[in-house]
């Protein structure tokens, strides 16, 4: 077991153990300040260094003696051209070392990388982050070195990923950002296949202009990174695009893997929901209230506003009447994280509620038919020339609609209904009574 | 007078009557339709970074889709299966399944995940035939130009009774 000192030092210094044998980076900035807690625990006093810290500590020593090696050659296999050229091979690279913290690591990266798990490198500072991206000794997977240099991307200053200098005032910003070419007119719900692929900023009102202006005005003035705002500007694009969200179904559920499963925020968010609905505030704000309950509804904000629940909060107070009671924006918004789901949605899955079994008969896969094992124990049979789907006892020139007794492979009728009796008069229906005309040709017929 | 208002009287009740018994009977078979389609690749320009883009999958249900006879008959979703694939390299991606009825130019939509897979409920009952859609839009920030190109492809399993 190796301890080591919690003492800090100068960036990209080392803090050596009590016996001087150990090194790992230090944590000086103020984005390193939480780095303490993947790295290590502490015991009684000591501190127990993790296998990520023994990793941290060799991939520094290899950083300090680079051999002819630069920098940025050591980034090539992980950024964009080379890595996804190899995508496939990266996702299926395991640890050398047959450790199971370092191979559910590498699994975590993947799943991060995909989309489907958390950030294994979350907490890290921005040195040892570098350290991971830009170490090429073998310690890391490809794919952790992406995750890491992907969270530190996401560190960066807005400055620093935006070069482009910054427009004079919050409706330029506003444009420049959400149009390709110049302010078009307002564009008119409903959502349509046909205007699918359309700008939805397109739809924003012009009262929603004249807020999204002035909020990058306020963002800007307060440093705060635009992407905040670009986050809400979507959420409310689609809001407009969707008909005032009447042409989005709310539901903060579906079967995965055949149970229900539901999502809804983080508790934190949930708190700043709740909060933000309740408050006096939102009466009297310039966003529109039904957008905010819409975005802050579970059923649709899980899916598309996760992560920039916080920010919408300060933008309902700012813009209300209680705008000049509110403080600055803070440090937390100078940079901005693009949200991953698993970080910001908690998922239940509902054991007690199971997807019904499938009684499909027949099934159409891309074009080609054929019967499903429920359909064939069920005694139906394909005339896959015709789509037919019948019983062999049914007469063949007439087309079969296998309506009646459809109870499983097992059962039988279990009750006959009035028109299973009707069916036995001297003209039996061949149409489906369902709609009016159907009622009163079945009245027509009906002959006791 | 009289006597014909009692009839229609009767014959709407026993309508009423037939409404209910007939109701449970009459869609008793079910089906499913099942297509899987490559979304198109996202055109990354400039300002990609700061105006999504979106590209879509379509799952058209067409007339050879539909058992022989039953063409004009009523039919009802009664869940739709999906799985969705991802842009690699761009960022926040969302999506979006819609469904369109028969020739039938506006949608419904609810939202889902990328590289993932569900079945929804949330359509059912809703009228399903040839003519029918659904539509998985996927909304993407950056890329690497000139296209980013999804990993895999996106599948729709709709099944309805009739």
């Amino acid at each position: 077991m190796i301890t080591i000192s919690p003492n800090t030092s100068s960036s990209n210094s080392r803090v050596m153990n009590e016996s001087g044998g150990i090194v790992i980076p230090s944590t000086v900035s103020p984005d390193n300040a939480q780095a303490d807690a993947p790295l290590s625990t502490r015991n009684a006093g000591t501190t127990t260094v993790s296998i990520l810290a023994r990793q941290l500590s060799d991939a520094a020593q290899r950083a300090e003696t680079p051999v002819g090696q630069k920098n940025a050659d050591s980034l090539e296999p992980i950024t964009d051209e080379q890595y996804f050229a190899n995508k496939a091979q990266h996702d299926a690279e395991t640890p050398t070392a047959n450790d199971p913290e370092l191979l559910a690591r590498a699994r975590q990266a993947t799943g991060f990388l995909n989309g489907h798990d958390s950030n294994p490198f979350k907490g890290l500072g921005r040195d040892q982050l570098n350290l991971i991206a830009r170490d090429n000794g073998g310690a890391f997977t490809v794919n952790e070195r992406r995750v890491a240099w992907e969270t530190v991307q996401s560190m960066a200053p807005s400055g620093v990923s935006y070069p482009e200098p910054v427009p004079i005032n919050g409706r330029e910003t506003f444009i420049s950002r959400m149009f390709h070419n110049g302010e078009p007119p307002v564009a008119l719900p409903p959502a349509t296949f046909e205007n699918g692929t359309q700008n939805r900023n397109d739809f924003l009102t012009l009262d929603d202009r004249a807020l999204i202006s002035d909020m990058y005005a306020y963002a800007h003035s307060e440093g705060a990174d635009l992407r905040h705002v670009d986050r809400l500007v979507y959420a409310l694009a689609d809001y407009r695009y969707f008909s005032d969200g009447r042409q989005l179904i709310s539901n903060n559920g579906y079967y995965v893997d055949e149970y229900w499963t539901t999502f809804d925020f983080k508790p934190e968010d949930a708190t700043i929901a709740s909060r933000i609905l309740s408050s006096s505030a939102l009466g009297s704000s310039r966003i529109d209230p039904g957008f905010v309950k819409h975005i802050l509804d579970p059923g649709i904000g899980v899916y598309s506003h996760f992560g920039g629940i916080p920010f919408l909060e300060r933008m309902v107070k700012k813009f209300s009447s209680e705008g000049a009671d509110q403080p600055p924006l803070g440090s937390e918004y100078v940079t901005f994280n693009y949200a991953k789901a698993a970080d910001h949605i908690v998922t239940t899955t509902h054991k007690d509620i199971k997807l019904p079994p499938s009684e499909a008969l027949f099934e159409v896969v891309n074009g080609v038919w054929n019967l499903t094992e429920y359909g064939k124990a069920a005694g139906y049979v394909l005339d896959v020339a015709n789509r037919r789907v019948y019983k062999p006892e049914e007469p063949a020139s007439v087309p079969t609609h296998p309506v009646s007794n459809v109870n499983g492979p097992d059962g039988e009728a279990s009750n006959k209904t009035f028109l299973d009796a009707l069916g036995e008069t001297r003209e039996p229906p061949q149409a489906h009574w369902i709609w009016p005309g159907h009622l009163f040709k079945l009245m027509k017929n009906f002959k006791p | 007078m009289k006597s014909s208002k009692s009839i229609n009287k009767v014959w709407l009740a026993v309508g009423v009557v037939l409404t209910i018994f007939t109701k449970n009977s009459v869609l008793a078979a079910e089906g499913v339709f099942t297509k899987t389609v490559a979304p198109t690749p996202v055109l990354v320009l400039s300002n990609s970074n700061t105006v999504p883009s979106r590209e879509f999958a379509n799952f058209s249900v067409l007339a050879a889709d539909i058992p022989s006879g039953t063409l004009q008959d009523p039919k009802q979703i009664s869940e739709i299966r999906w799985s969705t694939t991802y842009y690699p390299g761009t960022l926040s991606e969302k999506v979006e399944l819609c469904y369109f009825r028969s020739f039938s130019a506006e949608k419904d939509c609810r939202d889902i995940f990328p590289s993932s897979s569900g079945v929804l409920m949330d359509f059912n009952n809703q009228s399903f035939g040839h003519g029918s859609k659904v539509t998985i839009f996927h909304t993407v920030l950056g890329g690497t130009p000139p296209y980013a190109r999804p990993a895999g492809v996106d599948s729709v399993t709709i099944k309805y009774s009739y």
